[in-house]
């Protein structure tokens, strides 16, 4: 039992390190003054106000939730297939086509962005948008693979025989029952996907043009000018969100689809 | 020419592994075949290959004067009655049943009519509307045999559509698939590896063995009169005693074993000198305690009570062990140990010729 | 074959799109079409005060929120498996995937609200009459420390309760009976069975840590400046695009060897058992 009380006390000190700040930030966003601080001096919802009216923050979260969703889409469009194919046939070369998918996991988003912004951008190939498309996609389309396969390798394949001997072509049989039955293992894919992209620091940092840029980035932009309790009003949000998605996530598929 | 042709089948796995070698099959209209094996020996191959999920590297399948070989599986006409069931999870017991006719872009009522009757003669009614997930075993392969029947294939595939059930349920699933079969004419091929159950519901059963056939008759041919060591072995068989052929007597011959001769049945032709095997089952020999014709001395190793008969174990002259299935009364005095005799009356006593292993 | 071609835009997009790209510039910062080999920029990085000391700081660093990060995240694992209810676990579980799934900027402001002038630590010290004026506590290694242990603590725990799970249950329950104590247990069984997830939390934590940018540049600033920081200003405010090249390759390489290194522990880990 002396072992137990052990325990316990490291899974709280867990929980303080994780979520304590949480906690701190939520209520230093109701501080009247405008100044960062906790306690609070008193309570007011201006900061939200304030936060959720300015330009700079609406414009990039929009933006920011337009590339998450195109992204998104772009992987489950180039993962899906792959997942598929790598999961049903063996061939020469599919240890290659694994590596290749697994890559955008072991390089290191700043070494990718770095290198998207003097290859594509500096040079005029792509503009600042694609670029940061195409760097989303990449970055987050191994979750898409990994996610997929997962789901596949629990579907029998005879189900797929059964489909093809009734008659059905083998797009068909992939359309009719093999999406539906991985579609939980697809829209987790997307749920995560989406908020990798969303949440995306190391690759955004290189890649913003005039007018151009994540909420992620604008918010550490104006940090660097702004000391007040606006973006504690704006990462309220944003945790509450995440909180929201994470909860329901968990509830309707369970959390082991999230990882 | 017969409804299904199977001429010169080989199918071979990643270009050098070859399962199959220079199959030859033929099936008549309505008729039930069943392929026999052991696990390994190319029935489940020649199943797939039929299905055409696997090309064979030559060969030809022919249904009905159609060449089938290079007919991808969605463009042959053929139900296909999978071990794990194979329902599609999604879709309720109707969908399942109406997935195939739906690819034929059937109108919808007769979509209703024929899923309908399907759903009767599998005896399923009022379960339309159950998940796979939500039925028992039984009633998922019943769905499955309505799914690959409602669609009239040309041919029935059944890839050992009982072995996930329990034993009780597999044999009244087995005289249903018979009634089915009989009720529909379907032309079914059946694989399996039990051979009770090939037995029962075939007309014919091709036993196979490292990719060839090795045997195909009748169940009783099969069953009473195997021609090849291993299909006797197969078929329950036990080889007592090895020997020569010394003598033929019509469908008899005299064998010479190492201990004395005895006259076994012939289910091929042999040639005097030729070496053989002896092979009985354990219900058609008995126990003596005398000398005489057709009678080999051995040497009870164990007796083992199993309710209705008594099985013992015996130590026969070359060596090997046999079993022997006799009636409780009939060995009550003896026990492990004793030394009697074993006869094997003629009619039991196969002589094959040894070859192979 | 016509099924395998739809492999062809996937493996394109990530070849001509990402590692064409990245493996220019790793060429560009060793081979220059006009000027040969240049090898400058690297013996640069070795010998300026300024990358040598973010360098070795981004190692240490790294290396000491791994410890602590297995050092909490083990205990807190061992609790979290050893639950009798699945729903609280699973609910404990979903606690810890959270912050991992919370945009880094405003997981990593909370923590101003904590160290600031005007934070949670800094008036609790002053009420309690430990300090008369606010101490400087963001901007500092500490801050960083913290910022870094939040971020990557659930890596850490998430690898453990896996490696925890696939323990058959009967193996601390036969070392149990066989007389071992607590903390045998704990090192003799336990620990061996597993040093895989061991090695690969701790491998996720640390190459995250030498590569994540957020946490340092918030809560380190300028003071504390780490390898990602300094990727960022080279390219940001001194425009010296070929230091930047080189501490990009540089960080890439860190994670390669790591991963290796960590592969050969975890093999040899299994191997002895």
């Amino acid at each position: 039992m002396k072992i137990n009380r052990w325990l316990i006390f490291a899974l709280f000190i867990a929980f303080a390190i994780l979520l304590g700040p949480f906690i701190v930030i939520l209520f230093a966003s109701f501080e009247p003054s405008s100044t960062l601080r906790f306690p609070p001096t008193g309570f007011t919802l201006s900061w939200f106000k304030k936060v959720i009216s300015m330009p700079m923050f609406q414009k990039s979260f929009i933006f920011s939730l337009q590339l998450a969703l195109y992204s998104s889409f772009l992987a489950l469009l180039l993962g899906v297939p792959v997942a598929y194919i790598t999961a049903r046939y063996s061939f020469r070369g599919k240890r290659f086509v694994e590596l290749v998918t697994t890559l955008p996991v072991i390089i290191p988003g700043m070494v990718a962005g770095l290198a998207l912004l003097k290859f594509f951008v500096l040079l005029n190939v792509f503009s600042v948008k694609t670029t940061l498309l195409i760097g989303h996609t990449a970055i987050v389309l191994p979750y898409v693979v990994r996610s997929t396969l997962a789901s596949l390798t629990n579907l029998p394949v005879s189900i797929e025989e059964a489909a093809q001997s009734l008659g059905a072509h083998p797009f068909k049989s992939f359309v009719l029952v093999v999406l539906p039955n991985i579609r939980v293992g697809i829209i987790s894919a997307f749920i995560m996907t989406f908020i990798t992209s969303f949440n995306n620091v190391p690759i955004s940092l290189f890649l913003t043009g005039p007018g151009i840029s994540t909420l992620p980035i604008v918010m550490m932009t104006y940090m660097e000018y702004y000391y007040n309790p606006s973006i504690a009003a704006l990462s309220t949000l944003l945790i509450g969100a995440t909180l929201g998605v994470v909860l329901l996530v968990q509830k309707i598929f369970g959390i082991s689809k999230l990882l | 020419m017969a409804f299904l042709e199977i001429i010169d089948l080989s199918v071979a796995y990643q270009s050098n592994f070859v399962v199959l070698r220079n199959l030859n099959l033929s099936v008549e209209k309505g008729s039930f075949l069943s392929l026999l094996g052991p696990s390994g020996c190319g029935k489940t191959t020649t199943l797939r290959t039929l299905a055409g999920f696997l090309s064979p590297i030559n060969g030809k399948i022919i249904i009905d004067g159609k060449d089938y070989t290079r007919i991808p599986p969605h463009k042959r006409n053929m139900g296909i009655v999978f071990q794990s069931y194979a329902l599609f999870p999604h879709l309720n017991v109707f969908e399942n049943i109406a997935f195939g006719l739906k690819m034929r872009k059937i109108n919808k009522s007769e979509i209703n009519q024929k899923v309908k009757k399907a759903i009767d003669l599998v005896g399923l009614t009022g379960l339309e509307n159950r998940l796979p997930s939500q039925l028992s075993g039984g009633q998922q392969q019943r769905v499955g045999i309505a799914r690959a029947i409602v669609i009239e294939p040309d041919v029935l595939l059944m890839d050992e559509p009982l072995s996930n059930l329990d034993a009780n349920l597999r044999v009244e699933m087995r005289n249903e698939i018979r009634r089915i079969q009989q009720r529909l004419g379907i032309t079914t091929i059946y694989v399996t590896h039990d051979q009770s159950e090939a037995v029962a519901l075939s007309d014919q059963i091709a036993v196979m063995n490292s990719g060839k056939i090795v045997q195909l008759g009748s169940p009783n041919q099969v069953f009473s009169n195997p021609q090849k060591r291993f299909v006797a072995n197969f078929m329950g068989f036990q080889e007592i005693a090895s020997g020569v052929v010394e003598e033929l007597q019509n469908e008899f011959a005299v064998v010479r074993t190492t201990e004395k001769s005895l006259r076994a049945r012939m289910t091929t032709q042999l040639n005097t000198g030729e070496k053989v095997v002896l092979c009985a089952r354990a219900r058609r020999m008995n126990i003596d305690r005398r000398d005489g014709e057709n009678k080999l001395p051995t040497q009870i190793i164990s007796k083992i009570f199993q309710g209705e008969n008594i099985s013992l174990i015996l130590k026969m002259p070359n060596g090997n062990s046999a079993s022997v299935e006799v009636e409780p009364s009939q060995v009550e005095d003896l026990s492990e140990g004793d030394r009697v005799f074993v006869h094997i009356p003629q009619d039991h006593l196969l002589a094959i010729r040894e070859e192979e292993e | 074959m016509k099924k395998y071609l739809v492999l062809l835009p996937t493996v394109l997009f990530l070849l001509v799109f990402f590692l064409v790209p990245i493996l220019s510039i790793i060429v560009e910062s060793i081979y220059q079409p006009q000027k040969g080999w240049v090898a400058g920029k690297y013996l640069q990085f070795f010998t300026q005060r300024i990358s040598r000391v973010a360098y070795t700081r981004s190692l240490l660093m790294s290396l000491l929120v791994t410890v602590v990060s297995l050092a909490i995240g083990y205990p807190s694992a061992l609790a979290i498996v050893s639950l009798k209810s699945d729903s609280l676990k699973s609910f404990l579980m979903t606690l810890v995937v959270f912050p991992l799934m919370t945009n880094s900027v405003a997981r990593t402001f909370s923590w101003l609200a904590v160290l600031g002038r005007e934070g949670l630590i800094n008036n609790l010290l002053i009420s309690l009459k430990l300090t008369d004026s606010p101490r400087r506590l963001l901007y500092t290694p500490g801050a960083v420390f913290f910022g870094l242990l939040q971020l990557f603590l659930p890596l850490m725990i998430i690898s453990l309760v896996s490696a925890l799970e696939n323990l058959p249950k009967e193996v601390p329950l036969a070392a149990k009976s066989l007389g071992a104590n607590a903390f045998k247990l704990f090192t003799r069984v336990y620990i061996p069975l597993t040093v895989e997830g061991i090695v690969a939390g701790s491998t996720l934590v640390f190459t995250g840590c030498i590569t994540a940018y957020v946490t340092p540049a918030v809560l380190g600033g300028s003071r504390v400046t780490m390898l990602s920081t300094l990727l960022y200003q080279k390219t940001s405010v001194t425009l010296d695009w070929g230091m930047a090249t080189v501490i990009a390759v540089v960080m890439f390489a860190t994670t390669l060897v790591v991963n290796y290194l960590s592969r050969k522990i975890s093999s040899l880990g299994v191997s002895r058992q």
